[in-house]
């Protein structure tokens, strides 16, 4: 029982690794621009998509998925620049509620659309040759995607990190999470980071997208999961912060995963209950800093 | 840029114009008007009419918390759903008609509204958002999952009585409801616990600092804004003859913000129309067009673009700009 535990829990990680992805993208947009972007989820979707589609054009399943690795991303980040330069700068002084309105808008526009060029189908992505496997763990078979699932989540954490403390964008990121105001009076070009950090945001979670593809269904509906649980994740994270949402996130994978094998159904509720837990003892979520 | 706050409370131009009077002429025409209605109005739109009835509640209850209190809550729907499933579950499990149901639905959906608000309330603006919408959510999943109880996703089948079942009896049954419970809302908003609300959205820190218990007034709103939109619910299972755990998902609590807002946030009849705007434009959109979401997406893209006044708001203007040159 401890090793399933053990493995389950190991498989939580790995779809933990997909949610941290997708997820620092959504913290910090909502951080630097105040934005709970509910489209998040439609370029996690499209990214899917377009592997899909990309995959079956090159044939090759390895250099199939590696072409749609380079290509996915990009493409979803350019429609988020797209949005973000031609909607969403344009109410970006109204009230909350016509922003949200706003994506949630562009979740049905998105949604209707590759129901469109689509269909409703259900589409699987194959595994690249040599990730299609399964290593031995505690004398337990492990997908091999699932491992190499768990080391990229680290790299691009590593890769976050260092984008967000090392270079000169990464630093204006986290100043104008600490303090949006500010950054403009100091002559910050704050419309062409806006643009720049939800093309970054939309390119985390294209990758996200396309790292899901092969294990997860490619099909209508993936939007509103994950995006409801990337929400969770920068909850209990903290705003604006992708170390807490990497810790938000293999935490609800892995408390997710392990509630799978107790109560099937209803494993999502464990999930909540880290959450509201969470959010009385530190409201702020666990790295977020009190405002 | 940090989150603007609110605007400032404007009355709808025009309104201010109306005097007592001609207020209460109006509503008690449209109200009679309303009463009339299914002996002029053929099946289906007896239909649509109810749907209509059914979101203006809705919408109403869910603008006491964005209009009122400036409480953007986008998990709405889950209290509208178990409304919906109060009837469906005491008519399954406990032989209770429907009628019954309705009266246990607001303080089921209310009690919930407690427990998840009760959390909620510790947060504000994008965060409470995102906080009722996971909740929400969580209420799905748990109907969703929980075959034994209530069904599933297969839902659970309503059997209204046979003195409800002819459209125009039912037709009467939600009018009748319905405005009983815009009358209480109404009164609601104007007591002194609505003018707290109003307080609380205008300046949050100011309305903590002259000693109001912020948090329990966004917590009475909260339960409140749930228990009514538990009736409206509880009066569309038995339309449907069906509650289906799609009434607590998250694109069902996107419809009362987007009603609100197309009618007017500021004024208690603005919801109202919002409604009749969407329930008419929605079934244009699902008669006519194969892809509806995109239709209604790129529409409400439009709207929040150019007309952030909402479309009441905007018909208002351009009514005011005609008088001033007609003077």
């Amino acid at each position: 029982m401890m090793d399933e535990i053990l493995i389950q829990a190991l498989s939580g990680l790995s779809r933990g690794m997909v949610l941290f992805v997708v997820a620092s993208g959504l913290t910090l947009i909502f951080g630097t621009m105040r934005i709970a972007n509910f489209a998040h989820g439609s370029f996690y979707m499209l990214a899917a998509f377009l592997t899909y589609s990309v995959a079956t054009m090159v044939g090759d399943r390895t250099w199939g998925f590696l072409a749609a690795l380079c290509l996915a991303p990009p493409i979803v980040a350019g429609v988020g620049a797209l949005i973000e330069w031609g909607l969403l700068k344009r109410i970006a002084t109204r009230p909350h509620q016509y922003q949200l309105i706003l994506t949630y808008a562009i979740t049905l526009i998105v949604a209707d659309g590759i129901k469109m060029l689509w269909g409703s189908d259900y589409r699987t992505v194959a595994r690249p040759a040599g990730l299609d496997g399964a290593i031995t763990i505690l004398d337990m078979p492990f997908p091999t995607y699932n491992a190499m699932l768990i080391l990229v989540g680290v790299l691009i954490a590593v890769g976050l990190h260092l984008l967000l403390t090392r270079t000169r964008f990464g630093k204006t990121i986290r100043a104008a999470v600490a303090d949006g105001e500010m950054i403009g009076a100091l002559g910050v070009n704050v419309q062409r980071l806006f643009t720049g950090v939800f093309a970054l945001g939309a390119g985390l979670a294209g990758l996200g997208g396309v790292l899901a593809a092969p294990v997860g269904s490619v099909s209508l509906g993936i939007d509103s999961s994950i995006i409801i649980e990337s929400f969770a994740v920068i909850i209990i994270g903290g705003v604006g912060n992708v170390m807490g949402a990497l810790i938000g996130a293999v935490l609800i994978g892995v408390v997710h995963a392990v509630g799978i094998l107790f109560v099937p159904k209803l494993a999502i509720a464990f999930v909540f209950i880290a959450l509201c837990a969470v959010l009385l003892i530190r409201p702020q979520g666990l790295l977020g800093r009190n405002t | 840029m940090t989150a603007q706050p609110l605007p400032p409370l404007q009355p709808a131009a025009g309104s201010a114009a109306l005097s007592m009077r001609t207020k209460t002429v109006i509503v008690g025409g449209l109200i009679i008007g309303l009463y009339l209605l299914p002996f002029v109005l053929g099946e289906s739109y007896l239909f649509l009419s109810i749907d209509f009835l059914i979101m203006a509640l809705f919408a109403v209850s869910y603008n006491l918390l964005l209009g009122q209190a400036g409480m953007l809550s986008f998990g709405h729907a889950a209290y509208y759903g178990l409304g919906a499933y109060t009837v469906a579950i005491l008519f399954n499990k406990l032989a209770v008609p429907v009628y019954i149901g309705l009266l246990a639905s607001p303080f089921i959906a209310g009690a919930i509204a407690l427990a998840v608000g009760w959390f909620a309330v510790r947060v504000t603006g994008m965060y409470f958002a995102m906080l009722t919408l996971a909740f929400g959510q969580l209420l799905h999943t748990v109907v969703m999952g929980w075959y034994g109880f209530t069904g599933g996703d297969d839902g659970l089948p309503v059997m209204p009585p046979d003195w409800l079942l002819p459209a125009r009896n039912y037709y009467l049954f939600v009018l009748t409801v319905t405005l009983v419970s815009l009358a209480a809302l109404r009164l609601i908003t104007l007591s002194a616990f609505g003018t707290a609300l109003n307080a609380i959205r205008e300046n949050r820190q100011r309305a903590i600092f002259v000693g109001l218990g912020v948090r329990n007034y966004e917590l009475g709103a909260f339960v409140i804004a749930g228990a009514f939109a538990g009736i409206a619910g509880a009066m569309r299972a038995p339309l449907q003859q069906m509650a289906f755990p799609s009434l607590l998902h998250w694109s069902q609590s996107a419809e009362p913000v987007l009603m609100a807002l197309a009618g007017g946030i500021y004024t208690f009849a603005g919801p109202i129309v919002g409604a009749a705007i969407f329930v008419f434009t929605n079934f244009v959109i699902t008669t006519y067009s194969e892809y509806p979401l995109l239709v209604f997406g790129v529409i409400v893209l439009l709207v929040v673009l150019y007309l952030p006044g909402g479309v009441a708001g905007a018909v208002i203007a351009a009514w005011e700009r005609l008088r001033r040159r007609a003077r």
